[in-house]
């Protein structure tokens, strides 16, 4: 199964035109290496009858059809949703970089296609939430049939963004969604660690599951320049002149500790955290989703 | 360049890839480079403390990086350390003064001595400068040299002489100067035409710069053209090259007492005999004077010697008598050619020559049959060559190949049958066309390659002979050695038009009459030279000169004139001049690169240059790894 394996490399999907294509090889590809369904075992509601055939469980078999009509139909059940799901994508100008040809913005926008895909798959309601410093579009979840198509084609449209203010949008995210459900966050994070660990704790005091997915660029992760040179925040316009191979080391250390820093705190609020480098593959981070969406 | 040579210099162009790091190093080297990067902000703001270390760095890795670029172009382009007079070769500017009589016109010296040195003057600064002289013949005054008051001091001593003129002499010592050396060549002289007459081969390498510093020539000049003596008297003619008429007077005088003196009036470009009636002593020696105060100083007198001249005689050997087999006649017409009243020419076979008695010395003898001398004969034969005597062999079909030796008094060994000529193998290559018997031949209109060869015979041994010229095929087709105190002249073909055609060609007469007069050079037979032929010990001076006493010849008075033709001071021009300097491949340099071949063979600096390209290049790598080592020590974060 090299193929499908091959199409979860974010170089090679970005080369995928259509988002619901993308979506759909990256699910089935996650899904085709699995030995056993995640669906199992939810909630179900009535889908159909047949004919008995010999081999069905006797616990499927309907005895007030039987009783009526003196035939032994099986009751068909398809599942149903007991999930309602946000996905909160950064638009902020930080998620336009990207070193290897990918930028972080359309890995995110992979992710929640993917995870969108496989959430109505699963018959949860699925809904998108595009913020920077503000909430600049709004998807409302639902798990009806042409829901998927409007997501995707909302995260296709998306506004590019400017400044990140990840607490902001999450402060009052939580005073929205009044429903407990799950709430996936895609950003880098580059923002106060201590208002975006206080955003999120806001969600898990209210019930609300959180899985946040961690984006940082392989040149974010590792620092690899090698020429002096004028490092330009685009959001903040703040340049600093550096020798990599001097500031390579602290720089490194900065990150890790900043890593560290949501590692410890998010996981101590019951909050999933995962790093992702946007030039690895995106099953990692699917196969984190149905983790954590198979304790629930 | 810097004491090294370089076989295959094209190579070194190679080295303008040095340009590619240097240019990358430049477009790296900006450090005000912008990168947007959003994590900028974990950035520690600390000062670029690295940046001179890393400069350096970067310094010494572009620096080694050309170094290894250099050496390679350098090593293809095999270098050799020069040695000796190579490393100081510069170079020449070679400054050809004329001295011809023609220069010797009042007024023309001196404009051609301040052009001279003006030449001298001018040369670029890091040029040698050298002198050459000439008229008939070129010679090196000063050699090459960075002394240039030599060269001016030469040049203040110089005086022209009374030699004719002759270009192709002055560019070819022009070109010996030069050597291997570039440079240029300025020929300081009157233009005169004569100088271009000789349908010689005017030949300079590419490369050479020729250029001309003109003096003006004589504007009139009268000259005594010929004088000779009859029974009743003398007669001298008298040519005018002036444009008006003239009047002149001419005295006759005797072992230096004037005899007589008459008055001559002169048309304008005109000649006129004039006569001195009375009988003269039968012995000593005559001249004739004319004043002439604007012309020429050198051609107003001309000498005579009163004895009557012995005729020089020219034996024609063939193998049977020229009655019956009419062989010798190409040979016997092409010497007569040279209509000279003291020449004679006797074509005898073998039979006749055995009986020929000591007293008739020929003064030279063209052998083209051997078949008929007997035994005294041959001996006789021998014993003329070893004894100083001249002779030209024909190896044609009546050459008998087993007495050769005999005949000729020393071994001479050849293939026992002819060889048929075929294809390009049957045309003659001058292979010295600077000798005397072939100078006037080597040139285009009377080409020797022409001539197209049926058979001849090949030498086996050609040691001790000097090739004068090779059949196409590489065997000799005309050889030259002394034989005793004799010069034997040796042609591998007949010259009876059997083997060959080449008695029906106009080279004929000319390479004949010039291999006679080059026989004869020294006169042994004759009394009276013009310039530039004078026999040895005499020196090349109109008048009257007495030869000592050498071994049987007793000591004898030879009068030597100027050659008339220079007496002419009708000139070409500067552009005529340029226009007949034909231009060849420069092969100067032929032994020299043989030389650079051998240096560089022995010396194999490319290998060491590789060797030292691949030091540079593991440093390289190692500066590099380090500098790479220094920027990824972390791995990262995970």
């Amino acid at each position: 199964m090299a193929a499908p394996a091959r199409y979860l490399d974010p170089a090679v999907l970005a080369r995928i035109g259509s988002l619901d294509l993308k979506a759909k090889i990256v699910v089935e590809g996650v899904l085709t290496g699995l030995h056993r369904s995640p669906r199992r075992g939810f909630s179900v509601e009535f889908a159909e009858y047949r004919q008995y055939l010999p081999g069905d469980a006797l616990a499927t078999i309907d005895w007030k059809v039987f009783a009526r009509s003196d035939r032994h139909y099986v009751k068909k059940f398809e599942e149903d949703t007991n999930l309602e799901c946000h996905l909160l994508l950064d638009v902020s100008g930080s998620m336009h970089y990207g070193s290897r040809g990918v930028t972080k913005g359309e890995y995110g926008c992979f992710l929640a296609a993917s995870l969108a895909y496989l959430m109505h798959r699963q018959r949860d309601a699925v809904g998108l939430i595009a913020f920077d410093d503000e909430i600049v579009h709004r998807v409302p979840p639902s798990a009806r049939a042409g829901h998927l198509r409007t997501l995707l084609l909302a995260l296709e449209r998306l506004p590019a963004g400017h400044r990140t203010n990840v607490a902001k949008p999450l402060g009052d995210l939580a005073k929205v969604l009044s429903k407990r459900g799950l709430v996936v966050v895609i950003s880098d994070l580059l923002d106060d660690q201590a208002r975006v660990i206080e955003g999120l704790r806001h969600f898990r005091q209210r019930g609300t599951d959180v899985i946040v997915f961690h984006l940082l660029d392989q040149q974010e992760l590792q620092f690899t320049f090698a020429d002096v040179a004028r490092f330009r925040d685009s959001e903040s316009a703040t340049e600093v002149l550096a020798d990599p191979s001097a500031v390579r080391g602290d720089y490194l250390r900065a990150v890790q500790g900043f890593v560290d820093t949501y590692r410890r705190e998010l996981g101590g609020a019951g909050i999933d955290y995962h790093l992702l480098d946007t030039s690895k593959p995106l099953d990692l981070a699917l196969m984190a989703y149905l983790n954590a969406r198979g304790r629930r | 360049m810097f004491g090294l040579g370089f076989l295959a210099p094209a190579f070194l162009a190679g080295a303008l890839a040095v340009g590619i790091p240097i240019l990358l190093h430049l477009f790296r080297r900006r450090s005000d480079r912008v990168i947007d990067f959003p994590a900028a902000q974990m950035l520690p703001q600390a000062p670029v403390q690295q940046q001179e270390r890393r400069r350096l760095r970067d310094l010494l890795l572009l620096a080694l990086r050309i170094a290894a670029l250099v050496l390679l172009a350098c090593s293809f382009a095999r270098p050799y350390v020069l040695r000796g007079a190579d490393a100081l070769k510069a170079p020449i500017t070679v400054v050809a003064v004329d001295t011809s009589l023609s220069m010797s016109a009042p007024g023309t010296w001196r404009e051609a001595m301040r052009l001279a040195v003006a030449a001298v003057d001018a040369a670029p600064v890091a040029d040698l400068v050298g002198v050459v002289t000439f008229d008939d013949r070129g010679q090196t005054g000063v050699a090459p040299t960075a002394n240039r008051a030599e060269a001016r001091a030469f040049l203040a001593a110089l005086t022209p002489g009374a030699g004719g003129t002759r270009y192709a002499a002055a560019l070819g010592a022009s070109v010996d100067a030069l050597g291997a050396s570039r440079g240029r060549i300025v020929v300081v002289t009157d233009l005169q035409q004569q100088g271009l007459a000789g349908g010689d081969a005017v030949s300079v390498p590419d490369g050479v710069d020729v250029s001309v510093a003109a003096v003006p020539p004589a504007a009139a000049n009268v000259a005594v053209a010929a004088f000779s003596r009859d029974g009743q008297g003398a007669t001298a003619v008298v040519q005018s090259y002036a444009p008006g008429p003239r009047v002149v007077t001419a005295r006759l005088r005797v072992d230096g007492a004037e005899v007589r003196q008459t008055r001559t009036e002169l048309a304008p470009f005109a000649s006129a005999d004039v006569r001195f009636a009375g009988p003269l002593p039968a012995a000593g020696v005559a001249e004739v004077v004319i004043d002439d105060a604007d012309g020429l100083a050198g051609d107003n007198t001309r000498y005579l010697r009163l004895e009557s001249e012995r005729p020089r005689t020219f034996i024609v050997l063939t193998a049977d008598p020229p009655e019956s087999a009419r062989t010798g006649l190409y040979v016997q017409r092409a010497l007569e050619a040279a209509d000279d009243p003291a020449t004679r020419v006797v074509v005898m076979d073998g039979r006749r020559y055995n009986t020929v008695g000591p007293g008739d010395r020929p003064a030279a003898i063209f052998v083209l049959g051997t078949r008929t001398l007997d035994r005294a004969g041959r001996a006789r034969l021998a014993s003329y060559l070893r004894d100083g005597g001249r002779v030209f062999l024909t190896l044609g079909p009546d050459v008998d190949l087993p007495s050769l030796s005999d005949v000729l008094g020393m071994a001479v060994r050849l293939a026992p049958e002819p060889v048929v000529a075929t294809g390009d193998e049957a045309t003659i290559v001058a292979a010295d066309s600077r000798h005397p018997v072939l100078r006037r031949l080597a040139g285009p209109a009377s080409s020797l390659g022409r001539v197209s060869i049926e058979q001849y015979r090949r030498l086996l041994d050609e040691s001790g002979w000097s090739v004068l010229a090779r059949f196409a095929g590489g065997a000799l087709a005309l050889g030259e050695r002394q034989v005793g105190r004799g010069t034997l002249l040796v042609f591998a073909s007949d010259l009876d038009n059997r083997w060959n055609r080449f008695p029906v060609q106009p080279s004929f007469a000319p390479f004949l009459v010039e291999t006679a007069r080059y026989l004869t050079r020294d006169g042994v037979s004759t009394s009276a030279f013009v310039l530039p032929s004078v026999p040895p010990g005499v020196p090349p001076v109109p008048g009257a000169h007495l030869i000592a006493a050498v071994g049987d010849q007793a000591a004898r008075t030879v009068v030597v004139n100027v050659n008339p033709a220079e007496s002419d001071p009708a000139v070409t021009t500067a552009e005529a001049f340029t226009a007949s300097v034909s231009r060849v491949d420069d092969t100067r340099e032929a032994p020299a690169i043989e030389e650079a071949r051998a240096q560089e063979a022995q010396q194999r600096l490319w290998q060491i240059g590789l060797l030292v390209m691949l030091a540079v290049l593991v440093v390289e790598s190692l500066v590099g790894r380090v500098a790479r080592a220094g920027r990824s020590a972390e791995p990262g974060v995970g």
